[in-house]
């Protein structure tokens, strides 16, 4: 881990209780997120990837403190968000932004666009008033909106124009990371690439850090500079975008890239698209999580848990059946 | 607001109320027997039919039934007005405290609630009133210990949903304090709910204080009163069937206009309708 990483997550675990009855205390727990270490260095986009369930979203809310961890620790700039005095875990906590998947439910109907995007530099003590208006005209201007936007209210915009008006808004108090929760999911294909585009000056001009949620496996090899797939709760490989996508060593990320429709027909690849569901989160599998999936399955994956290992430089698999030294790494 | 105008029977429905607040207003100039609306009888002129000099009659101590109208005009509204902005005012905050909070404080808030709405609420009402004694003050009391439940579970439901909204999220993930983002995000969204309740409740608590005042818990003799005046007439239904009958039209009229006003205000705050 980076000494100069603005994100570190150290074994962090997120149980919810099921079944609260009135009197009774809940033993059973869904595992959404179970020890997951990873960390976002400055100006770095770590995208996670994963299908719907993984965790993956779990993960985020935790970072931005919508969700406890039930334990580990979140490090923000070196703040540790469960044990830092309230004063210092506000600050930290300051620098951190989201933009959310569905901009229409993200930016409130009854605001205007003026509203919206100031109230994050509001809360940080900026004064009222003509300097606060000509912030707001800024930050529109960087995300390509300007002034006759201003006091119009969010529905008369389009998706793509609202998730610009939520990056503005994520840019008003000057972040050091922003989450972006599937940025792009609920856009046209035209629109997404102009986001992203968008989302990746942003990331040269200012230096801020992206944690990037998708399922999207073409956002994650456009955007980000590493990825890490999650299974049910954990990250099962992390690595540099390219090696990752290019080269996947756990079985299901190679499912996961097999699994991304190819626009040229006589390149469809014959890797087959997996059999069953998502184990249910509440009674996780023996052994590696993905074994009852898994067409490479052996004995010891039934019965062994498995831990990300580092296989080469940068690159960790948690898988019994890889390679110490990748192929072509 | 332009909405609700364009509405015609919403109009009408406003008409009336103004009219009626006017009439409470302005009845000592308006009532052709001042005196006898504020209670003073007039023992020679009893049981007298509608006729040029008492347009709608007299009662049974030869008041002028047209006066007590005018006069008994001020109570209901001013009643109905009390009654809400009590209930709102217990129920709103209990409400979002509940729904804002959630768990234990949320439990318990809920059941209070419970309690009270697993009650009979005009039983209720009686209850209290025998207890605390008749007057219209403890009728207002009785009724906002019976109907606050009501808005605090309307608020409560409105705020849950509100609360897990992203752009509530993304305010709270901005730093933004508790105090405000119920203020500025969730009380805006229970506003427009809360408003077309009240409107089409005031008919009802309307009624109530009425059949309060009706059975005797309410309003005392010699107030003019519509449902005191209505028990007044009672008796003597069969033979002078005015005393009774045009307190009770006047009833009629009112709360058909604030459930026409509750009406136009639903139709003219749903979301479909604006946005």
């Amino acid at each position: 881990m980076s000494r100069d990483s603005v994100l570190a997550l150290q074994d962090l675990c997120v149980y919810f209780p099921l079944k609260r009855g009135a009197f009774r205390r809940s033993r059973q727990f869904a595992y959404a997120v179970d020890g997951v270490t990873e960390s976002v260095g400055r100006g770095e986009i770590l995208a996670l990837v994963g299908e719907s369930g993984c965790g993956k979203t779990t993960v985020a809310r935790a970072v931005l403190g919508l969700t406890k961890p039930t334990s580990g620790s979140i490090m923000l700039q070196g703040v540790d968000m469960a044990q830092a005095p309230h004063k210092v875990r506000q600050e930290a906590g300051a620098g951190v932004q989201v933009v959310f998947q569905d901009p229409a439910s993200s930016l409130s109907p009854r605001m205007t666009v003026h509203d919206i995007v100031a109230e994050p530099a509001r809360t940080r003590g900026r004064p009222d008033g003509e300097s606060l208006k000509s912030k707001v005209l800024e930050l529109l201007d960087t995300v390509g909106l300007d002034t006759q936007h201003l006091w119009r209210r969010p529905h008369e915009f389009s998706g793509g124009q609202c998730q610009r008006i939520a990056i503005a808004r994520a840019l008003a108090s000057d972040p050091y990371l922003v989450v972006l929760d599937e940025p792009t999911s609920a856009l046209d294909v035209s629109v997404q690439a102009r986001i992203l585009t968008l989302l990746s000056a942003l990331r040269d001009a200012r230096g801020i850090s992206f944690l990037l949620i998708t399922h999207d496996l073409a956002v994650a090899q456009c955007m980000a500079d590493r990825v890490a797939v999650m299974y049910l709760g954990r990250i099962v490989e992390k690595g540099p975008t390219h090696a990752v996508l290019s080269n996947p060593l756990h079985p299901y990320s190679v499912a996961l890239l097999a699994s991304v429709p190819s626009p040229d027909p006589t390149q469809r690849s014959g890797a087959a698209v997996l059999g069953g569901e998502v184990p249910s989160p509440v009674n996780p599998p023996t052994g590696c999580r993905f074994h009852p999936r898994c067409p490479q399955r052996t004995d010891i994956c039934s019965h062994t848990d498995v831990r990300l290992r580092e296989v080469s430089d940068g690159r960790s698999v948690a898988c019994h059946l890889a390679p110490e030294t990748p192929v072509g790494a | 607001m332009r909405l609700l105008f364009s509405d015609r029977l919403a109009c009408v429905g406003v008409a009336l109320i103004v009219v009626v607040l006017m009439v409470g207003l302005l009845a000592p100039y308006l009532a052709p027997y001042p005196e006898q609306g504020r209670g003073q009888s007039n023992l020679t002129e009893r049981f007298e039919a509608p006729n040029g000099q008492h347009l709608l009659g007299t009662d049974n101590y030869g008041r002028d039934v047209l006066s007590r109208i005018i006069y008994g005009a001020r109570i209901p509204l001013v009643m109905g007005g009390a009654v809400l902005i009590g209930c709102l005012g217990v129920g709103v905050p209990l409400g979002g405290v509940a729904g804002y909070y959630g768990g234990r404080v949320d439990e318990a808030i809920m059941r209070v609630t419970d309690v009270f709405l697993a009650f009979p609420s005009v039983l209720l009402a009686i209850a209290l009133v025998a207890f605390i004694g008749p007057s219209l003050k403890n009728t207002a009391i009785a009724l906002i210990i019976c109907w606050w439940p009501w808005y605090a579970r309307l608020v409560r439901g409105i705020t849950v949903s509100t609360r897990t909204r992203q752009y509530v999220e993304s305010a709270r993930v901005s730093g933004v304090s508790n105090l405000t983002v119920v203020r500025r995000h969730i009380l805006p969204a229970t506003i427009g709910p809360v408003v077309v309740s009240a409107s089409l409740d005031l008919g009802a608590v309307i009624i109530s204080a009425a059949a309060l005042s009706f059975i005797g818990l309410g309003a005392q003799p010699p107030t003019a009163e519509w449902g005191l005046m209505m028990n007044e007439g009672r008796p003597y239904i069969l033979d002078a069937w005015w005393i009774a009958t045009f307190p009770a039209l006047a009833m009629f009229v009112l709360v058909l206009s604030t459930n026409l006003l509750g009406d136009g205000l639903r139709d003219a705050l749903d979301p479909r309708s604006i946005r």
